[in-house]
């Protein structure tokens, strides 16, 4: 092997080799400034960092999001339950205040009048739909009798039928059993009232010649002395004259929507109160039949019909 | 001895039951959803004893019946008691035409019974009663039998159970079987 033959290629290629980096220590560049070789990688080398930054951020990003949004989603769910409470609260209070006004007036009333009331809560209604009775949480241990009277401040609601040690069975004036004895505001005609269904009630026994008409006020006779004299029970819709007979029979509506009973007062001595003289006809309010359905409220009450029976 | 204790304490379950469950109407129903109509949960109680006991314990436990939901309605007793047999004879009867076993079952019943248990009642002011039922609430009859089936499923099995613990399932058993 001779070792000084050599290839002239090999040779050159060698010490192009070697040369370029001895060139690139020893060349001297201006600072701040990159050589023309080296821009390309430069370049390519930002872009993909670049690219791997954007992919690192919007990894972080959704990562971040995803954490962010667990955390939302617990002071969603944290806030929600917050709401929910402060909402129940405000309900409640709201709640408390319509019962503060209802029981404020409830107490201005009992105040206001020589009877001896009893203040009850209603508690339950009628197993059957057919049937319109309450049960209060009153009994004969707070002084409940059979057939007093019960009421609001509106009108009259019905009389105890059923009387327990604490709890008592109020029948409605609405039930087809109940009766109550009642004269016609305006022209002292007289009457029975009596349950007819839902929220009409009949007024039954009215003279022929007795001089009624729709809108007439129907108050308390106070005759048993159930009610006191002159409290509102309902308002007349349409009288029903037969062509024989002695009697006409009118169609009312209660004063009380019965179905919105909370708290009504027993009438354990009406103390002879007689309403008449303390308010007019304007000072009750208008029959149930106008507050269910106000747009008929605000026409002309209807003339008075006057229906043929087809029965003698 | 023992199975008279038996006979009695299923009663006496029964009618605590049919108690209960016409208050949740009367009471707890009300205080919450008003006047809007409710189940009629007393029913799936008196279809349950038609069902599955003998025509005797049946017609003891309508009078029973009657006399507990009386304490919280104005109906008539007479008349509760008429609607409570008419409408657990007529369960017998269907009992003995239609019969499968399963909650679908139990459901139909007791939805049919609860609007059969208002019709028999205003048929019965019609043909008895001197103030009959002039304007029959009839949609709340249809709500309270739509509501009624609901709950038939979750009572049956209490039934079963009481069956159970007062050695009454044989009764149970036997009644299937021969339908």
């Amino acid at each position: 092997m001779n070792f000084f033959a050599f290839d002239i290629r090999k040779a050159l290629i060698v010490l192009l080799v070697v040369a370029l980096p001895l060139l690139s220590i020893n060349m001297k560049r201006s600072p701040g400034e990159d050589p023309w070789y080296t821009k390309p990688f430069a370049a390519a080398v930002g872009g993909i960092q670049n690219g791997y930054s954007g992919f690192t951020n919007s990894v972080r990003g959704t990562t971040g999001m995803y954490l962010n949004l667990i955390g939302i989603k617990h002071i969603n769910r944290e806030l929600q339950a917050e709401n929910a409470a402060l909402r129940a609260q405000l309900g409640a209070l709201a709640e408390l205040k319509l019962e503060n006004e209802r029981l404020a007036k409830l107490l201005d009333f009992k105040k206001n009048t020589s009877m001896e009331l009893l203040a009850a809560k209603v508690i339950a209604r009628d197993l059957s739909a057919d049937h319109y009775s309450i049960r209060i949480n009153r009994g004969y241990r707070q002084g409940v009798k059979r057939l007093q009277g019960v009421i609001t401040i509106e009108g009259a609601v019905g009389y105890v039928i059923r009387v327990e040690a604490n709890t008592s069975q109020v029948l409605v004036l609405t039930d087809r059993s109940a009766a109550i004895d009642a004269i016609v505001q305006r022209t002292r005609a007289r009457g029975l009232i009596s349950g007819k269904s839902g929220w009409m009630c009949r007024l039954r026994y009215l003279e022929r010649a007795d001089d009624v008409a729709a809108g007439d006020l129907i108050v308390t006779s106070g005759l048993q002395g159930y009610f006191p004299k002159g409290f509102a029970v309902a308002r007349l819709v349409s009288v029903h004259k037969t062509d024989y007979g002695i009697s006409q029979e009118a169609e009312v509506t209660p004063v009380v929507n019965p179905s919105n009973l909370e708290e009504v007062f027993v009438v354990l001595n009406s103390g002879h109160e007689d309403f008449n003289e303390r308010f007019g006809d304007e000072d009750f309010g208008p029959p149930l039949a106008s507050k269910m359905n106000p747009e008929k409220a605000a026409e002309p009450p209807a003339a008075t019909s006057v229906q043929p029976s087809e029965s003698p | 001895m023992k199975e008279r204790l038996n006979l009695i304490s299923s009663f006496v379950l029964f009618i605590g039951s049919a108690m209960l469950l016409a208050t949740i109407k009367t009471s707890l129903w009300y205080q919450i959803f008003g006047n809007f109509a409710g189940p009629a949960l007393w029913v799936p109680c008196l279809i349950y004893i038609a069902l599955y006991r003998s025509t005797l314990e049946t017609v003891i436990f309508c009078y029973l019946c009657a006399f507990i939901l009386s304490a919280q309605t104005v109906m008539p007793e007479g008349l509760l008691m008429i609607t409570c047999l008419a409408l657990a004879i007529s369960t017998q009867v269907f009992k003995q035409r239609i019969y499968w076993t399963g909650s679908s079952y139990i459901m139909l019943v007791c939805g049919l019974g609860a609007l059969m248990f208002n019709f028999y009642y205003f048929v019965a002011t019609q043909l008895i009663s001197e103030n009959p039922i002039t304007r029959p609430q009839v949609i709340d009859w249809v709500i309270e039998a739509l509501l009624t089936p609901l709950a038939a499923p979750i009572l049956f099995p209490v039934f079963k159970w009481f069956d159970s613990i007062t050695n009454r399932e044989s009764s149970t058993e036997a009644s299937a079987q021969v339908s």
